[in-house]
């Protein structure tokens, strides 16, 4: 019974923790870090790149 | 009925996987810590979960994970060399046939390990794992700590689901681990955001941190009871009222001793005197050996290696005869017996290498984790470090968690024990993850500056 009790309230949590992050846009990437590519990186890094582009 | 309803939680598990990948990288952690495999009797065997999702996470994270943010750190390889280098004993062991068994588990352990940063590239992945790892082993903890609170538990005694001594269902070890996590958990009662701390946060919280308390006295582990020393210790580096922390500890222990059974006492009691206690007699006794063993094999003698020693040696054997005690010396042969410390498995197994790789991985993440939390912390005063408030928390958390093991793992052999590597490679994330936030910071500096000093348009022209 208290095995039952134990298995039931953790598993419970987990299940309700997964169903929230599966939601969430920040579980693969963070906008706010620059997540491109590390091309897309360097091409940003190199002084005047994007100015360049533009 | 419990196979039953393992078997739809893990399809569940897996199915929720299918929307993100990531979910089975959290499922493995899950199968890895409860072994559900062991708790069902006829479904749960028959489908290997931990194969499953070992294969599931590792290809979802192949083939559809962006991978933005995923570094290889210094500590990864380190492991990278320690299991190539185990790899390499196992196929000289002593003892091949017991070295292959341990190996077994070992290389998925450090594979993981090494695999898991990899893949942690957001705050809220880390705190994913950190909470399925937490609450997963937190279902062998609370049902552990129901049954000492009603009365059960004792050294030896059958507390857990599964009570074959293997993996975190060995008493000794659980105690051990059950005061790592408490410091990750009061880290969730502050900074958590999938459960937002709230009441119900911090009431589960309380039970949960009660029950691992409980663990050292349920197990009668002495290695708990000093774990949780280690842990009071190190709070009070951050406690703000340190002679208030220390009184009120003092009264809650005192307070709890008559509530203790006396079983635990004489256990306990055993703690400060060694010689009139056999484990801690053949302990000394291994260690030598491990000493004299590795001078002659410097390599280490593969996993087991320990099955080939034998000695004999002196136990006091206390008798009572009315009033007077009676010691009296006796010979003692014993031979296969087990390292239970964790620096000398890895002198013993993998020789000085091996232990020097084991050491410079741990040493690292001591000092990682110290970095992180100082600097963050200074952030944090200097009010430039909005939004990442929890980092030097979780340093600190992670760095406690470490040292309690540490300190646990002098006295039993659990030098690769998946829970531990599993904090390892969310240490290396937390680090990556730093180091990707401080590149960031960088580049925005970097553009910044070249915003304030364009490059006038006249010089673009005649330099062209």
């Amino acid at each position: 019974m208290i095995d039952y009790f134990a298995l039931a309230l953790t598993h419970a949590l987990i299940l309700l923790a997964l169903v929230r992050n599966v939601g969430r846009a920040d579980l693969d990437h963070e906008d706010e870090l620059d997540d491109g590519p590390k091309a897309e990186r360097k091409r940003a890094d190199k002084p005047g790149g994007a100015r360049g582009d533009a | 009925m419990l196979d039953l309803a393992l078997f739809a939680f893990l399809i569940a598990f897996v199915a929720i996987g299918f929307r993100r990948p990531f979910v089975w990288v959290l499922a493995y952690l899950y199968v890895d810590i409860l072994a559900p495999g062991k708790m069902g009797w006829t479904l749960m065997p028959s489908i290997q979960p931990s194969l499953l999702t070992f294969i599931a996470a590792f290809a979802g994270w192949l083939l559809t994970d962006p991978k933005h943010g995923s570094r290889f750190t210094l500590r990864q390889g380190i492991m990278l060399a320690l299991l190539l280098y185990c790899m390499w004993t196992t196929g000289n062991a002593d003892f091949p046939e017991f070295a292959a068994t341990k190996w077994e588990w070992v290389w998925k352990a450090l594979f993981f390990a090494i695999f898991l940063p990899l893949t942690i590239t957001t705050r809220t992945r880390l705190e994913s794992a950190l909470l399925v790892m937490v609450l997963t082993v937190g279902a062998i903890i609370i049902s552990a700590g129901i049954k000492v609170v009603l009365g059960g538990g004792g050294y030896e005694n059958d507390l857990f689901f599964v009570n074959d001594n293997s993996g975190l269902y060995e008493s000794s070890t659980l105690a051990t681990v059950a005061v790592c996590i408490i410091p990750i958990v009061l880290w969730f009662n502050k900074y958590g955001t999938v459960f937002l701390p709230d009441w119900r946060v911090k009431l589960f919280s309380a039970g949960l941190i009660f029950a691992c308390l409980l663990m050292p006295v349920g197990t009668e582990a002495r290695t708990g009871l000093v774990c949780i020393a280690v842990l009071l210790v190190l709070a009070l580096r951050d406690v703000k009222r340190r002679l208030t922390f220390i009184v009120a500890g003092a009264t809650l222990g005192l307070v709890a001793l008559p509530f203790l059974p006396a079983s635990f006492y004489e256990r306990m009691s055993t703690l400060s005197s060694a010689d009139g206690d056999e484990s801690a007699s053949t302990r000394v006794a291994v260690w030598e050996w491990t000493i004299d063993y590795v001078a002659d094999n410097p390599t280490g003698g593969g996993f087991d290696a320990f099955r080939g020693n034998k000695f004999t040696y002196k136990m006091p054997v206390r008798e009572k005869q009315g009033n007077t005690e009676a010691v009296e010396y006796q010979e003692v042969t014993d031979e296969a017996r087990a390292y239970h410390s964790a620096v000398f498995e890895m002198l013993g197994e993998q020789g000085y290498p091996g232990l020097a790789l084991w050491l410079w991985l741990h040493a690292l993440g001591l000092w990682q984790m110290e970095r992180l939390r100082r600097r963050w912390r200074k952030r944090m005063k200097l009010g430039e470090a909005e939004g990442r408030e929890w980092i030097s928390p979780l340093a600190t958390a992670l760095q406690y968690s470490q040292i309690v093991y540490l300190v646990g793992s002098l006295f039993q052999g659990i030098a690769y024990q998946p829970f531990v590597l599993m904090i390892v490679g969310l240490q290396c994330a937390l680090w990556s993850y730093c180091k990707r936030i401080d590149s960031h910071e960088a580049r925005e500096r970097r553009a910044m500056r070249a915003a304030a000093n364009p490059i006038p348009a006249g010089d673009a022209v005649t330099a062209g």
